[in-house]
């Protein structure tokens, strides 16, 4: 009853689970056993993974966060358009232009409203 | 292959959302260089021109058509609710600088965020595929959370602030969801596409494709507050800045009524069976719930948050006609309306005693009012007449279009129903009336009058415009029914 077009979303589900589990397993089976509690901690991070979820912490770090996603994201539409810098030609140069002159006046509005100063 | 795509985006037809954007990275970089601290009117005046030269641009330039591969259509349905959205917004952003700096919310980011609606706004008025649709609302409604929030200060706004946020960030997923299902029937989100799929399988649709309408309905619904989907609208309403009121409760909802009319009549249209059945007793519910809350309110704002879920009823009744003289009736009614509820929010602004009360909106300190302050009163008594649709302001051309096309359609006891609700209205409309010129003046609940030259302007222009168009309907008519003629 499958449409035929989804097979190859299937074939990747399968292959993406098969993958988990065998480095799953090989890494069970392969890896060596030395514990300490911070390496049973669930995430090795530093922060202590079970607290009261009501706690306050800085908005410094939504901030941070924040930049960051609209920074990344602006590299990834940078490498696709690299590429084919050629033959997009002027227009896609203009294109990208427009594009870093509205991040770069947000930069610009950020800067100015003390989102960049950690202290 | 590439050159046939950028000659197929028509960048140029979208003119006026790209001066939208401008103005408001103009608007960013007059707020940088402005010191920290001072007034906001430099920003508040960039904007203001910027969206007078759109408004031209608009009007002067004609370049109609598909844009960006049919993404999106510029025809006179999309003109004509550019003009009105951006004079709308003018308005609001005209009287905000003294409002704000009374209220302490005096930031440039007031004027931003309602520029970044304006673009949403805009977006979804032209959109003519589900997902730009989707984008249009976003950018509207992340907008207006962060501006119903804006009173930190105040517990309401906090409060109506996340009400809103939340419930809207549901609807985000049902209308998601709604596309999705549509997809997967449809195999393409353009409506040209969904309209061709319609045409072939009529009436005898498929279960996901009747669940993925329905869902997009809901999301509809719930952004234009009709019952049963409109608890969040008294909150927002009156936890937001009072001008930000006025403005939710006019052009967000022209908006999302202007998306809802194209994706309904354009792309369901050949289902209009199924949906209208489903409006007709969403408009029912919504004109008599809205009233019937709307009576019982002492504050006149939360009673003007209810009465605009009242007349979001009657603009459904207009709208499932689905024909060309409900559709003109409707975009009629939006303008009128437009302009009638700002002015009565504006009228409350001026009078409202202190905004951080609950209330400071309180239904007697109109006693006397027309022996204190007989222009505000004077003001005041026509819009207040103007929406419960009396003579001979535009309220009751709206209203008559609009019952009138019920009537023409066959939905005679929708019409009835329709009426007797109208009459209902009257009631709370003309309480404020009675309470200026019938009552004894009140020392005791006298406060001070917030009357400032720019409030008065944009009171009086809203004033004349709904006598007006009171008194000579027809030219707004007629562009009205042009306008929708572009469905056809």
């Amino acid at each position: 009853m499958l449409p035929r077009d989804f097979i190859p979303v299937l074939i990747t589900f399968l292959v993406v689970g098969g993958f988990a589990w065998i480095t799953l397993l090989a890494t069970h089976l392969l890896g060596p056993k030395r514990y300490s509690p911070e390496k049973m901690d669930t995430y090795e991070c530093g922060v202590d993974y079970r607290d009261d979820a009501r706690s306050r912490f800085s908005i410094k770090f939504y901030l941070v966060g924040v930049l960051f996603v609209i920074f990344d994201l602006e590299v990834v539409f940078m490498y696709p358009w690299a590429v084919n810098f050629r033959e997009l030609g002027l227009f896609g140069f203009a294109s990208m232009g427009v594009f870093l002159v509205i991040l770069t006046i947000g930069l610009l509005y950020e800067w100015k409203k003390g989102a960049l100063e950690w202290e | 292959m590439f050159e046939q795509l950028i000659s197929d985006m028509h960048v140029s037809r979208m003119l006026p959302e790209i001066l939208v954007l401008v103005v408001a990275l103009a608007a960013i970089l007059v707020d940088i260089v402005t010191p920290a601290g001072r007034s906001t009117r430099p920003v508040q005046i960039t904007s203001i021109v910027g969206l007078l030269v759109v408004i031209a641009s608009t009007l002067f330039v004609h370049n109609n058509g598909p844009a960006f591969g049919g993404m999106v259509e510029i025809d006179s349905f999309t003109i004509f609710f550019r003009v009105v959205l951006t004079m709308l917004t003018i308005i609001i952003m005209a009287v905000s600088e003294n409002y704000i700096q009374l209220v302490k919310i005096r930031i440039a980011e007031y004027y931003l965020m309602l520029l970044f609606a304006l673009f949403g706004m805009m977006l979804m008025t032209m959109a003519n595929d589900l997902l730009i649709v989707f984008l249009g609302i976003e950018t509207m409604s992340v907008s207006l959370y962060a501006l119903v929030g804006m009173s930190r200060h105040r517990e309401s706004s906090n409060e109506g602030a996340l009400k809103y946020f939340l419930l809207g960030s549901f609807t985000t997923a049902f209308f998601v969801y709604g596309i999705a299902l549509l997809y997967g029937a449809v195999g393409s989100t353009n409506i040209l596409d969904i309209t061709v799929y319609f045409q072939r399988t009529g009436m005898n649709l498929p279960i996901i494709a009747w669940a993925g309408t329905l869902l997009v309905l809901v999301a509809f619904a719930f952004k234009t507050a009709l019952v049963p989907f409109h608890w969040w609208s008294p909150d927002a309403y009156e936890g937001a800045p009072t001008t930000i009121t006025a403005f939710m409760s006019t052009a967000p909802k022209a908006a999302a009524f202007a998306a809802f009319l194209r994706i309904f009549y354009v792309g369901f249209g050949e289902v209009s069976d199924g949906w209208t059945t489903a409006l007709w007793w969403i408009a029912v519910l919504t004109m008599t719930v809205g009233n019937l809350m709307a009576l019982r309110q002492d504050s006149i704002k939360r009673m003007l948050a209810f009465s605009s879920i009242t007349h979001a009823g009657y603009l459904v009744v207009a709208m499932l006609t689905y024909d060309v003289i409900g559709g003109a009736a409707m975009l009629f009614y939006l303008v009128i309306y437009g302009f009638m509820n700002i002015g009565a929010f504006l009228v409350a602004i001026a009078l409202n005693r202190n905004e951080d009360d609950d209330r400071g909106y309180d239904i007697n300190d109109y006693k006397g009012l027309a022996f204190r302050k007989p222009l505000i009163a004077f003001l005041m008594m026509i819009f207040m007449l103007a929406l419960a649709g009396i003579p001979p302001t535009a309220g009751f051309f709206g209203k008559y279009y609009i019952f009138s096309a019920a009537v023409k359609s066959g939905f005679i006891g929708l019409a009835v129903i329709g009426v007797l609700n109208s009459a209902v209205s009257v009631y709370y409309y003309l309480r404020v009336v009675v309470t200026m010129y019938l009552k004894e003046r009140d020392e005791k609940t006298e406060g001070r009058i917030f009357w400032k030259p720019d409030m008065a302007f944009a009171v009086i222009v809203c004033a004349v415009l709904v006598m007006y168009f009171g008194i000579a309907p027809d030219q707004l008519l007629k562009v009205a029914t042009a306008s929708i003629g572009a469905l056809w």
